[in-house]
């Protein structure tokens, strides 16, 4: 059933078995669970069912490391949480994701796939796949659309499956059975701001929740999971001071730090041997009605005998934009023209460019659009953009900031911060790729940044996956949660979501998340009904 | 993606194209010696289209690699990777040479012996092509 915490009495103290703070995939996925179960659920969600612009203003927060968007645009802040805006993209972590990199310090999980493994398939059926099928084989049995035919096997293409539009939000898609599920209450519009313990500071005793229109009270729990995101979870846990300065779980100093993502760039260029390409494989596409779409990365056996970390590599084929930026083209083009150094500068060595430059030019000037036909004719190259699997770093990380929300929740400051290894992951790969596509004839490959580069690319982006922050240890010194996702120290708070994942794979996150919620559930329902 | 960067990164796509054209190897039948005796370094160099752009890189390699500025130790070490070493360059066809200098080029990448030139990842054997061809139009003024 669903509430709204604007009606509870002001100070009550709501009481539960289960409280879950946050519906996103994640809490959502336990509500789910723990649903027709004898437990009384309470999950609480700071918005209501649909964006409501100053509840999302809860989410703003500034970046003071490398470039980031501000946080509250990736995040959303209503029922279904970021599953709103997802993009679908869904691959599992194989077993070397779990592996520890020699030579790469804090990498490694302290759970092997076959820990979740069993709840891999229920996931997929969670987030709305319809198969569980991952090897290339199946999804590329003919000939069209094909994989590149690399004669190694250091660089390899692998897919993902897409969830179908509309089953991505899990607020539209599992609100009804929510709302039906006799034992679950989702509280709209209450805000977590703090998580109280006992006197000895070890059992979680209520969660604070307030509104913005002024209402508090608390729900009292005999189980707290925090399923927020990796941003919120670290603010919360943090924010939680009252009985422990540092917050809660914090007695290491490890709440918020270790925040990753998988960064992105446009890393290289290929041009090929074959003017047009066939890249259609790894573009979204369907077989037997399922979506998929297809990229190149190196090669498990590869990562792990070279000490590297997983990276993913975007084909996408130059001049392919719709025709309207025929007009900027060609203006950009004639600025050029008319600063032949800086034409030097950004392009390849060995002028005279052996294009008709003068002809390209002519043709700008009076049709922009039919020049810029004409180039997508003559000149056709690949893309390579890169998504890294970021290496763990401690001083990457989320800390509380003076600023306050409306709520009078101290807000969040990122400081995202990548590493020498990252670079290293990107050169060696992109390395590799070129080898393999010079052998295999496809083409040749130009790496975009020099190997002496510091700064990091201007297109440097993230994934919008947050990831890290409670990271997941056998050692309450080197990890916020043990392996049943219980934070270190505590007796009955749980995190829940990406932000335990202690190195964060090439796979993108909501499928791993979803099986690890899945797994909590089974722990809970097995912890509270023994 | 802003404006400003889809814009770069259009221009380098461009002007990547221009190596690119520097790589097409040069058909069979352009030999440029009619009636000549071309050296084996300058049979070598003359395997590349878009001179000018093999010439650039030429010269990076040069640069990164100036043990090997000799036309002659170049041209040792591009026919360590045919068969038959030197004797194959002065016995073999046009077509026969080119064919054998790809797959010198693919053994090459196959087996990492690659270099970087300005980001381009090249076959060892190419950019020492690259490098004669620089070299050639050192000694051969146009």
């Amino acid at each position: 059933m669903f509430g709204d915490a604007r009606s509870v009495p002001r100070d009550a103290r709501l009481e539960t078995d289960v409280c879950i703070i946050g519906a996103g995939a994640a809490g959502i996925t336990l509500g789910l669970e723990l649903s027709g179960s004898p437990l009384r659920v309470t999950v609480l969600e700071s918005g209501g069912l649909q964006l409501e612009a100053e509840t999302q203003a809860l989410y703003e927060g500034d970046s003071i490391g490398l470039p980031y968007s501000d946080l509250g645009i990736p995040r959303l802040r209503f029922f279904g949480g970021t599953t709103n805006h997802w993009g679908g993209i869904c691959r599992p972590f194989d077993e070397a994701d779990f592996e520890a990199r020699e030579g790469i310090p804090f990498t490694g999980w302290p759970i092997k796939k076959n820990d979740v493994g069993p709840f891999y398939e229920r996931a997929t059926r969670v987030v709305g796949l319809p198969s569980q099928e991952w090897d290339l084989g199946y999804w590329a049995p003919g000939d069209e659309p094909a994989p590149l035919r690399l004669r190694g096997d250091r660089i390899v293409s692998r897919v993902a499956q897409e969830v179908e539009p509309d089953l991505r939000s899990f607020g539209a898609v599992y609100r009804d059975e929510l709302r039906l599920a006799p034992n679950v209450t989702v509280l709209l519009h209450a805000n977590a701001t703090s998580v109280e313990t006992d006197e000895s500071g070890r059992t979680a005793a209520s969660v604070e929740v307030a509104t913005l229109e002024g209402n508090r009270f608390s729900v009292d729990a005999g189980i707290f999971v925090l399923a927020t995101g990796a941003v919120e979870n670290a603010r919360v846990l943090l924010a939680s001071n009252a009985q422990q300065p540092s917050g809660l779980g914090n007695q290491n100093g490890l709440v918020g730090r270790f925040f990753l993502e998988h960064p992105r760039f446009l890393g290289g260029v290929i041009v090929p041997s074959t003017p047009h390409p066939n890249l259609s494989f790894y573009e979204t596409h369907r077989v037997d009605g399922r979506l998929i779409q297809g990229y190149l990365a190196s090669s498990k056996e590869f990562q792990l005998a070279e000490g590297l970390l997983d990276l993913q590599m975007r084909l996408e084929l130059g001049y392919g934009d719709a025709p309207e930026d025929a007009s900027e083209f060609a203006r950009r083009l004639m600025t050029l023209a008319g600063d032949p150094d800086s034409w030097q500068e950004i392009a390849i060595p060995g002028a005279p460019v052996p294009i008709p430059y003068l002809d390209v030019i002519r043709d700008a000037l009076r049709s922009p659009e039919d020049a810029y036909i004409y180039l997508r004719g003559q000149i056709e190259t690949i893309g390579v953009t890169t998504r890294i699997e970021q290496a763990p770093n401690p001083d990457s990380r989320v800390v509380l900031v003076r600023d306050r929300d409306e709520l009078g929740m101290q807000r969040v400051a990122l400081d995202w911060r990548l590493s020498d290894i990252d670079r290293e992951n990107v050169r060696r790969t992109l390395e590799l790729l070129g080898a393999e596509i010079g052998a295999a004839g496809i083409g040749r490959l130009k790496i975009l940044h020099a190997e002496d580069e510091t700064d990091w690319p201007e297109d440097l982006g993230g994934g919008q996956h947050h990831m890290g922050t409670t990271r997941m240890s056998d050692d309450p010194k080197q990890g916020v949660v043990d392996t049943d996702c219980r934070v270190h120290g505590m007796s009955n708070l749980f995190v829940a979501g990406s932000s335990v994942f202690p190195t964060p794979g090439g796979a993108t996150p909501t499928l791993m998340l979803v099986a690890l919620a899945l797994r909590l559930a089974d722990r809970l329902k097995g912890m509270m009904l023994r | 993606m802003t404006l400003p960067q889809r814009l770069g990164r259009r221009t380098f796509l461009l002007g990547a194209a221009g190596l690119a054209a520097s790589l097409v190897w040069r058909s069979v039948g352009s030999w440029p010696f009619l009636g000549a005796s071309p050296s084996r370094s300058e049979r070598l160099a003359t395997f590349l289209k878009h001179e000018e752009s093999a010439r650039s890189l030429g010269r990076e390699y040069l640069r990164a690699v100036p043990a090997e500025a000799s036309p002659e130790l170049l041209t040792v070490r591009v026919a360590e990777g045919l068969p038959g070493g030197l004797g194959t360059i002065d016995t073999v066809s046009d077509g026969r040479l080119r064919e054998l200098l790809l797959a010198a080029t693919a053994g090459d990448f196959r087996d990492l012996r690659t270099v970087e030139l300005r980001g381009w990842v090249l076959a060892r054997t190419e950019a020492r092509l690259c490098a004669l061809a620089a070299l050639e139009a050192v000694s051969v003024p146009a």
